[in-house]
């Protein structure tokens, strides 16, 4: 019993987390594995919860581990999302247990939307992934939750500046486990308490609340199911009273989501084993805004269903396949009222902060997005060669509910088409000499157009898929004293993105088009060593150049979110119940176009300003060197984990953005955070 | 402790990401054009329409200057998010006869297909209005160096608004009018007091105003509700001056508030001096007005 439960730990493992996973935990003694040796990935990294959480600057949370891996562009404090290999925030993807959340951390990414007590681990794929995903160009980030306690009953309860979270899991009988956690913020009202009422209509510090419920039950043996309620949301009310009403500024967002989903896990006797994950769930995301009085509104509620389901079997003794399917259904309900140019498009000429074009129009639509994506995986081991070819095949349904704008009550036409991708991926490693494994990957990625770019007023309806090439190849070399040491090259070809029309009369429902082209292409370093005689660490490097065109074009712009260098080092030392951690960051600032001059619109009362060229200028670099502190006593049954967090000791004014005085003949800089002491607590049972 | 430090940290996230100062707009230390006068406001193709410039430096203002016009001729692509597209910065304009700081010129025939709804043959995407329903001509202004535009605003129809709302818009439309500033009245602690004897270092309170009628209601096309709406203007009065500091740059009325003045302090200079002062009345669809005046601070006798 206790081999086969082994063996159906390392399989599902083997099948999760094919990357190089380190932890400090205990570990089974004695492990029977028939599967097929693990394939690596190069630019890969996975992250056990318990280590991401340990990290200095990530205050606890291990989902914020994720900044400091390798391939991932740092996010400024204004959010812009995950970069990852230089694609577009929207065009990377996160799933937790297979299963995708619109974002990983909320609001201006403070927190992550899980809390680490219910992670169990953060793997990282910027690119070049399995054909086991897909419908996006970009990376991969996939969490996983933590199994519970299989006896007890255990709880959490903690508090920092920031928020306050609690949990609690408890085993009933032997066959079903159960755990809820919640959390809920109180940064913007403690910000609020100390600060001019004017400072959080300046500095956007929302608040934010996430829930999670797991039930584990354990069927026959070597079988279980669990049920996953996952929650977040986040609100955000700002307001810029001005003597001028043409500057005055409301604004109101609201953002949620809600995931429920079935994970069933079964290992067969043969060695096989079968995961299926239905879910359904629910997004909203709301913006009310009025600038000088001119209403800005975008409303938006996605209903989302799908079906992630995998049978993995050894064929013989070097070749394992995977079959599945992965199936996703989203239907949208869309409303968006304002300006054409807001928010900013990339490729968009703007300065952070300029008022919102003075046109205005307003649509409301639906769509219907339907994605069955089967995938077949083949891991073989070719003499030396570990090769894993696989091949995914989606059929897309787009379905809108107006081709052309509205006119009156006039009944829309909708239009729906068909649209099939064909996607191979390939990866290739070899273990040349002990210690040291060479591997290549690629493949070919598609994505559908997002719904709030299918209406008929603002968007296409008739936009189609998107497409990337990826390619990586590496080397990863295991050094004594648990260093790993891993160096990998990496290109994206992106093609048929989605941008703004340049005409000044484009024509009917298309003001967008699939006219962008680009490329990423860069090198990453990752030199990491395991917790041993309680010293752990990591340094991650990417040198990168992310740029875009529009088709045709023989000269390529920056990327807006490019940034040459990120370097991330980490370091932990654990003592006698104490754990000392220390980060440095630093990044090449993100490109924005600079303004060479100005002119007056003297019927708005305001200059306006002339643009050089485009992405021509950056922010300067950004640095910061973070510390943690953490003291674990142990009062009886319980473990009391005191934690301070010190972020940008240093005290470095980081410029996140440019601002301009009236006439932008002079400009200046919103630094991010100064140093922040967050001080933490939390009770563990 | 704990709330000590607390209070710190709040007070330094605080300090680190809020911007400097800005710089007041309101201060006139050069040359400017700071305003723009169409007469009438609102045109239709064709239409004639007399233009006077308000150009000013900090020795007053420049009636006798070289003024350059010229009709902008490129509509903005949608990927600019300014009023105006920065090709008409160069050559795609059509140059306005007449060198002065008035001009009269008529309103392109073509305007309502570059800058409005009309679009070619073919399925076009039509222009979108502004908040008021309106569609605007650019006109380039350029003197002493500076390049100003001022937004004609052109009488166009509705972007494909359905019949019956056509209709009505025809029946019910009216061309924009220019407001009309009543005199500056100037107060220091509360009483009435002269133009050419404020105090220096003291606060004075200027008010101004227009009359009920300026602030218009009018109808426009909402393209949410595909019907019209009746909206009211807002009117907005910027303050220049060649010394001293204003309380607001700008101060209005939003088109729910009907008061019909509004005042502004301003701090007067440390030392006795001559002060242009010009207020510019502003209407939100392109109608306008500005009233100049010569301030005289002096010390106590």
């Amino acid at each position: 019993m206790r081999g086969r439960v082994a063996y159906m730990a390392a399989v599902l493992a083997a099948c999760s987390f094919p990357g190089a996973a380190h932890s400090d935990e205990p570990r089974p003694a004695e492990v029977t594995v028939r599967a097929a040796p693990r394939k690596r990935d190069p630019g890969r990294a996975t992250v056990r919860a318990a280590e991401a959480r340990r990290v200095a600057g990530t205050r606890d949370d291990a989902l914020r581990i994720v900044e400091s891996l390798p391939g991932v562009a740092r996010g400024g404090f204004f959010g812009g999302g995950l970069v990852l290999w230089g694609a577009a925030p929207g065009d990377s993807r996160v799933t937790v247990d297979g299963v995708e959340i619109p974002v990983l951390y909320h609001g201006n990414g403070l927190r992550g939307v899980l809390p680490s007590s219910f992670v169990k681990a953060i793997d990282l794929a910027p690119g070049a992934y399995g054909a086991e995903y897909g419908r996006a160009l970009g990376g991969l980030v996939r969490v996983t939750t933590r199994e519970l306690p299989a006896e007890g009953i255990h709880g959490s309860i903690g508090a920092d500046f920031l928020d306050a979270a609690g949990m609690v899991s408890a085993a009933v009988g032997d066959r079903v486990r159960a755990s809820a956690a919640a959390r809920t913020s109180h940064f913007d009202r403690l910000v609020a308490a100390v600060a001019p009422p004017s400072v959080l209509d300046v500095v956007p510090i929302p608040r934010y609340h996430d829930y999670q419920l797991k039930v584990s039950l354990a069927l026959r043996e070597d079988e279980a199911i669990s049920a996953v309620l996952l929650g977040a949301g986040d609100a955000l009310t700002r307001t810029q009273p001005s003597s001028d009403p043409a500057n005055t500024r409301v604004e109101s967002t609201e953002s949620s989501f809600q995931r429920f989903y079935l994970r069933y896990m079964r290992a067969l006797p043969d060695g096989a084993n079968v995961v299926i994950v239905p879910f359904f769930g629910r997004d909203r995301e709301r913006r009310d805004a009025s600038f000088g009085g001119v209403p800005q509104a975008r409303d938006t509620l996605t209903w989302r269903y799908g079906l992630r389901a995998s049978y993995r079997v050894p064929i013989t003794r070097d070749v394992v396949v995977t079959a599945g399917v992965d199936a996703l259904a989203s239907r949208a309900s869309l409303f968006r009222q304002g300006s054409l140019t807001l928010p900013p498009r990339e490729g968009d000429l703007y300065v952070f902060g300029q008022p919102p074009g003075s046109d205005i129009n307003a649509d409301d639509w639906s769509t219907n997005i339907v994605d069955v994506g089967p995938f077949l995986v083949a891991q073989m081991r070719l003499g030396p060669f570990l090769v894993t070819p696989g091949l995914r095949a989606d059929l897309f349904l787009v379905e809108g509910s107006r081709s052309t704008p509205r006119v009156g009550q006039t009944p829309g036409i909708g239009s729906s088409r068909l649209l099939p991708a064909l996607d191979p991926r390939l990866s290739v490693s070899v273990s040349p000499v002990d210690h040291v494994t060479i591997s290549a990957s690629g493949g070919l990625y598609h994505q559908p157009p997002s719904a709030e770019d299918l209406g008929p007023v603002f968007g296409a309806p008739n936009l189609v898929l998107s497409r990337a090439a990826h390619a990586s190849a590496g080397a990863s070399v295991r050094l004594p004293a648990g260093l790993d040491v891993e160096v990998t090259g990496f290109f994206v070809a992106l093609d048929d993105l989605v941008v703004r029309s340049r005409l000044p009369t484009p024509k009917l429902a298309a003001a967008l088009t699939q006219d962008g082209e680009g490329e990423s292409f860069g090198m990453q370093v990752l030199a990491r060593r395991q917790l041993r005689n309680g010293l752990y660490g990591w340094i991650a490097y990417t040198a990168s150049r992310s740029e875009r065109r529009y088709a045709g074009e023989r000269s390529s712009r920056l990327f807006e979110h490019d940034q040459t260098h990120v370097l991330t080092a980490t370091a932990g030392y654990e003592w006698r119940g104490w754990n000392f951690g220390v980060r440095f960051r630093h990044a090449t600032g993100a490109p924005r176009t600079p303004v060479v001059g100005s002119f007056y619109d003297t019927t708005a009362g305001r200059f306006q300003p002339i643009f050089g060229a485009q992405n021509g200028t950056r922010l300067p670099s950004f640095q910061a060197l973070d510390l943690r502190v953490q003291k674990a006593i142990s009062v009886r049954r319980a473990s009391v984990v005191l934690s301070l967090d010190v972020t940008n000791v240093t005290n470095q004014h980081n410029p996140e953005e440019i601002v301009y005085n009236y006439d932008f003949s002079r400009k200046s800089f919103i630094s991010g955070l100064p140093v922040l002491a967050i001080l933490g607590a939390r009770v563990e049972l | 402790m704990k709330g000590a430090v607390s209070l710190v940290t709040m007070c330094l996230v605080v300090a680190g990401c809020l911007p400097a100062e800005a710089e007041r707009e309101s201060l006139v230390t050069g040359p400017r054009i700071l305003a723009v006068r169409s007469e009438p406001p609102e045109s239709k193709p064709g239409a004639s329409v007399a233009y006077e410039a308000l150009v000013v430096t900090p020795d007053g203002d420049l009636q006798g200057t070289a003024v350059g016009w010229a009709f902008c001729a490129a509509p903005k692509p949608l990927t600019e998010n300014g009023s105006v597209s920065t090709a008409c910065l160069g050559d795609a304009v059509r140059p306005i006869v007449g060198a002065s700081v008035t001009v009269t010129a008529t309103t392109p025939t073509d305007t309502c297909s570059l800058f409005g709804p009309e679009t070619p043959p073919g399925d076009f995407r039509p222009r979108d209005p502004d908040a008021t329903g309106g569609f605007y001509q650019p006109i380039r202004v350029e003197a002493t160096g500076q390049t100003a535009f001022v937004l004609g605003r052109i009488t166009c129809n509705l972007p494909n608004p359905p019949l019956d709302v056509a209709v009505e818009f025809a029946e019910r439309r009216a061309p924009n009018r220019n407001p009309t500033l009543v005199p500056l009245r100037a107060f220091v602690n509360g009483a009435p007091t002269s133009l050419d004897a404020l105090p220096v270092g003291g606060d004075v309170r200027f008010e101004v105003g227009w009359s009920a009628d300026d602030a218009e209601v009018y109808p426009a096309f909402d393209p949410k509700m595909q019907a019209l709406v009746d909206q009211r203007e807002a009117l907005r009065v910027s303050w220049y001056a060649t010394a001293g500091s204003f309380e607001s740059d700008v101060a209005g009325r939003s088109s729910e508030d009907l008061a019909t003045t509004v005042s502004n302090g301003w701090r007067t200079p440390d030392e006795a001096s001559r002060v242009f002062l010009w207020v510019v009345l502003r209407d939100g669809r392109g109608g306008t007005d500005f009233a100049r005046y010569t301030l005289d601070v002096k010390s106590p006798p």
